[in-house]
C-alpha cells in the first residue's frame, strides 16, 4: 500500500517535471516558429514584421505554455506543441527556400 | 494534468509565483523606486546646486567643455536642464573607435553659470538602485537580463493564469474578510491583483520587450542573418537611421547651437528642448538633431535634423514611424514612464507598489495555507515549507531594510572615501544577506515583529540622519519649499511608520493567540519553538480550529 502510494507520487513528480521542460522548451520553440512564419507572410517591410513576430512571440510563448498545463495527458500535450511546430516550421522552410520569404 | 482547466491553472500560478516570487519582489520593489530615481539621485548628492541658468548659457557652457574634453568626438550629447530628469546640465561624449570597436565614452554634470564640472559625493544614487531592476548586480549583464526574463516570463502567465482562475473576478473585487487568516492573505491579494491589472500587465509585458532582441535572437536571424553586421542591418531599417552620415573628414567649424535652439523652440514653445545629439563635431558632415520633451507614452521624441556645418534645417522628424515601432516605443514608454508629471508619477509609483505588495501577499498566502497541515507533521514544518518561510521574511522586509541602509551609507560613509559608491552597494547586499540569514536563529512570526520594527527604525531615523549630516533637513526644505527634499525625506518618515504600525499589529495578534497556541502546542506536546509560535497565526484562521 504504502509502496504504491510512493510510486504513485514519483509518477507525479516525474510527470510535473516533463510538463515543465515541454512547456518551457517546447513553448519558447513554437513562439519562435510561429512569429518567424508571420514574420515572413505579413505584408510590411522586413524590419516591421519581424518586429511584429517578435512582440507576439510572448504571447504566443504564454498560450503554449498554459495549453501544456491545461490537457489531460502528457503525450498529448506534447504532440500538441510538436505538431504545430513542425508544420509552420516546414512551410517557413518552404518560404525561405523558394525565396518567397526574405 | 489535474481535473479540471481551472485547477490546472491554479497549480501553474501557485507554483510557477513561487518559485521566481523572490526575484519578482526585488525587481518589483528596485523598479518602483526608479520612477523616482532622479528624485533619489538628487537626495544622494546633497551637495549639487539647483540649476537656475538659460538654455543660451547651457548651450554656452555644454559647447566650451565638449570641445575641451572631447574634440574630435564620433558624438556629443546636450541634455539642458529643461525637465525632470535632467536637474543639472549634462553632457555626453563618444570618442571614434578603431576597427569597428567602440570608442572611449564619458560624460559629465555641469554647473551652467561657471561652467565647472560637477562633482558631488561619490554615488550609485537612485541611477544604481533603478538599474538593479533589469541588471541585478554583481552578474555579468547577460546573465542578469536572462535571469530577469525568465522571471518575467512566469509573471506574465501568472498574471494570465491568475485571471483565468477568477470565477467570480468582479465580485471577488468587492469582498475583503479582515482578520480572518487566509481568506483575508486572498482576498488582498486578489484586490491588489485586480485593482492594478492593467498595470501588472503592462509593465511585465513591456518588460519583456525592452530586451526581446536578447530573449528571441532567432525571429531577427530567420531573416537578417547571424553576426553583428545583420543585427546592425535589422536596427538600421527598423529605427530608420537615415539621416546617418559618415564623417568627410574635413574640418568644419560647428555652426550655432543656439540659432538651431532658437528654430526649434519656435516651433515647439519654450522649454521644449530635451537634447541635442551631434555627430561628427568639427567635420564639414556634422549633424545636430535636437529632440523634443517627451509629452506622451511614446518614447521616441519628434526631432529636428541639422546640417551642423551650415546650421541649415535639412529634416522634420516625426516621433511616430511605423506601426509596429510605434507600439514597441509606446510599451518602453508607457514602461518607463518618463513623459509622467507629478501626480501620474505618484500614480505610477503607487501602482509599482501594490504590484510588490500583490507579490508578497501572494508569497505569505502559499505559506498560511499549508502551515495547519504542516504543523500537524510529527517532526515539525518540512525544510521546504521552513526555506519558504524564511526568505519570505528575509526579502518582504529584509529587503526593504537593506535598501534603507544604502541611503545610511550614503549619508555616513565618509564622503571623501574613495570607494564609497561601491560600498553603498556592498551595504545593501550584506544587510539583505544579514536579514535573510536571521529567521535561522528565531521562530519565524517573532522575526517578522523583530525585522518590522529594524525597518520602521531604518526608515523613520533616516530624515534625522539627513539632518545631521547635511544642511538640507526637513524643517529647512519646507522652509524653502524645496519639494524633492522634503518629499524624499517625509516618504522615508511614513514607510518607517506604516512599518511600525505593521508590527504593533503583527505583535498584538501574537499577544492575543498564545493561549490558544499553548493549549494546542500541549494537547500535541510539540516542543520546538518554532511550532509554538507558528501555531499563534493557525490559530486565527478557521480552517485550523
Amino acid at each position: 500500500m504504502k509502496n504504491t502510494q510512493s510510486n504513485t507520487d514519483n509518477r507525479y513528480r516525474w510527470q510535473i517535471a516533463l510538463r515543465v521542460a515541454v512547456a518551457i522548451v517546447g513553448g519558447y520553440a513554437l513562439a519562435n516558429i510561429t512569429a518567424i512564419l508571420l514574420s515572413y507572410l505579413l505584408p510590411m517591410s522586413k524590419s516591421d514584421a519581424v518586429m511584429t513576430g517578435i512582440l507576439l512571440s510572448f504571447a504566443i510563448y504564454t498560450g503554449a505554455i498554459m495549453w501544456v498545463f491545461a490537457v489531460r495527458s502528457v503525450k498529448k500535450a506534447c504532440m500538441g506543441l510538436i505538431a504545430p511546430s513542425l508544420i509552420i516550421g516546414a512551410v517557413a522552410l518552404l518560404l525561405k527556400f523558394t525565396g518567397v520569404a526574405p | 494534468m489535474k481535473n479540471g482547466f481551472r485547477q490546472s491553472m491554479s497549480w501553474v500560478h501557485t507554483w510557477g509565483g513561487l518559485s521566481v516570487g523572490w526575484i519578482l519582489f526585488f525587481v518589483f520593489l528596485t523598479g518602483t523606486l526608479g520612477y523616482f530615481d532622479t528624485e533619489i539621485d538628487r537626495w544622494m548628492k546633497p551637495e549639487l546646486p539647483k540649476d537656475t541658468s538659460t538654455m543660451a548659457q547651457s548651450l554656452a557652457v555644454a559647447e566650451a567643455r565638449l570641445q575641451e574634453k572631447a574634440e574630435g568626438a564620433e558624438r556629443w550629447f546636450i541634455s539642458p536642464p529643461t525637465n525632470r530628469d535632467n536637474p543639472n546640465l549634462r553632457i555626453f561624449w563618444q570618442m571614434p573607435g578603431k576597427d569597428g570597436e567602440r570608442g572611449v565614452r564619458g560624460n559629465e554634470l555641469l554647473d551652467s553659470t561657471t561652467g565647472d564640472a560637477l562633482s558631488g559625493r561619490a554615488t550609485g544614487g537612485g541611477q544604481t538602485l533603478y538599474q538593479m531592476h533589469y541588471a541585478l548586480h554583481y552578474l555579468p549583464t547577460n546573465v542578469a537580463y536572462w535571469i530577469v526574463g525568465i522571471s518575467s516570463m512566469f509573471m506574465l502567465l501568472a498574471i494570465v493564469t491568475g485571471v483565468v482562475i477568477h470565477k467570480k473576478i468582479f465580485k471577488d473585487f468587492f469582498t475583503f474578510r479582515p482578520q480572518k487568516g487566509q481568506r483575508s492573505w486572498l482576498d488582498m491579494h486578489n484586490l491588489l491583483s485586480v485593482t492594478a491589472l492593467p498595470f501588472h500587465f503592462m509593465i511585465t509585458y513591456s518588460g519583456l520587450i525592452f530586451f526581446a532582441f536578447t530573449y528571441m535572437p532567432l525571429i531577427v536571424a530567420s531573416s537578417y542573418g547571424t553576426g553583428d553586421d545583420a543585427e546592425r542591418k535589422f536596427f538600421d531599417e527598423l529605427f530608420a537611421e537615415t539621416d546617418k552620415v559618415e564623417p568627410a573628414n574635413s574640418p568644419a567649424n560647428l555652426a550655432s547651437l543656439s540659432a538651431m535652439v532658437a528654430i526649434a523652440e519656435s516651433r515647439w514653445g519654450e522649454n521644449q528642448v530635451r537634447y541635442l545629439d551631434i555627430t561628427n563635431p568639427g567635420d564639414a558632415n556634422a549633424r545636430v538633431s535636437i529632440g523634443r520633451q517627451l509629452n506622451s507614452p511614446l518614447r521616441a521624441s519628434p526631432e529636428l535634423v541639422f546640417d551642423g556645418a551650415t546650421g541649415e534645417l535639412l529634416n522634420d522628424k516625426a516621433a511616430a514611424t511605423s506601426a509596429p515601432r510605434t507600439v514597441r516605443d509606446t510599451f518602453l514608454g508607457l514602461h518607463e514612464g518618463l513623459f509622467a508629471n507629478t501626480a501620474l508619477r505618484w500614480l505610477y509609483f503607487l501602482s509599482g507598489l501594490l504590484g510588490t505588495i500583490m507579490i508578497a501577499t501572494g508569497m505569505i498566502l502559499w505559506t498560511v495555507k499549508r502551515r495547519p497541515a504542516q504543523l500537524k507533521k510529527t517532526n515539525g514544518p518540512d525544510f521546504g515549507h521552513r526555506l519558504v518561510e524564511s526568505l519570505n521574511l528575509g526579502t518582504i522586509v529584509g529587503l526593504p531594510i537593506a535598501i534603507a541602509a544604502y541611503f545610511w551609507a550614503n549619508r555616513l560613509l565618509p564622503v571623501d572615501y574613495a570607494a564609497r559608491s561601491e560600498w553603498e552597494i556592498h551595504v545593501l547586499f550584506l544587510v539583505w544577506l544579514a536579514t535573510l540569514l536571521y529567521p535561522l536563529s528565531r521562530n519565524i512570526m517573532r522575526g517578522w515583529v523583530d525585522l518590522l520594527w529594524v525597518a520602521a527604525a531604518a526608515y523613520g531615523l533616516l530624515p534625522i540622519i539627513n539632518a545631521v549630516t547635511t544642511d538640507r533637513h526637513l524643517a529647512n526644505s519646507l522652509a524653502q519649499g524645496d519639494w524633492l527634499f522634503a518629499g524624499v525625506d517625509l516618504t522615508f518618515l511614513t514607510t518607517g511608520i506604516l512599518f511600525a504600525i505593521a508590527a504593533i499589529k503583527l505583535q498584538g495578534r501574537l499577544r492575543q493567540a498564545p493561549q490558544a497556541a499553548r493549549d494546542a502546542a500541549n494537547n500535541k506536546k510539540v516542543i520546538s519553538n518554532t511550532t509554538l509560535v507558528a501555531q499563534d497565526v493557525s490559530a486565527q484562521s478557521p480552517e485550523a480550529t
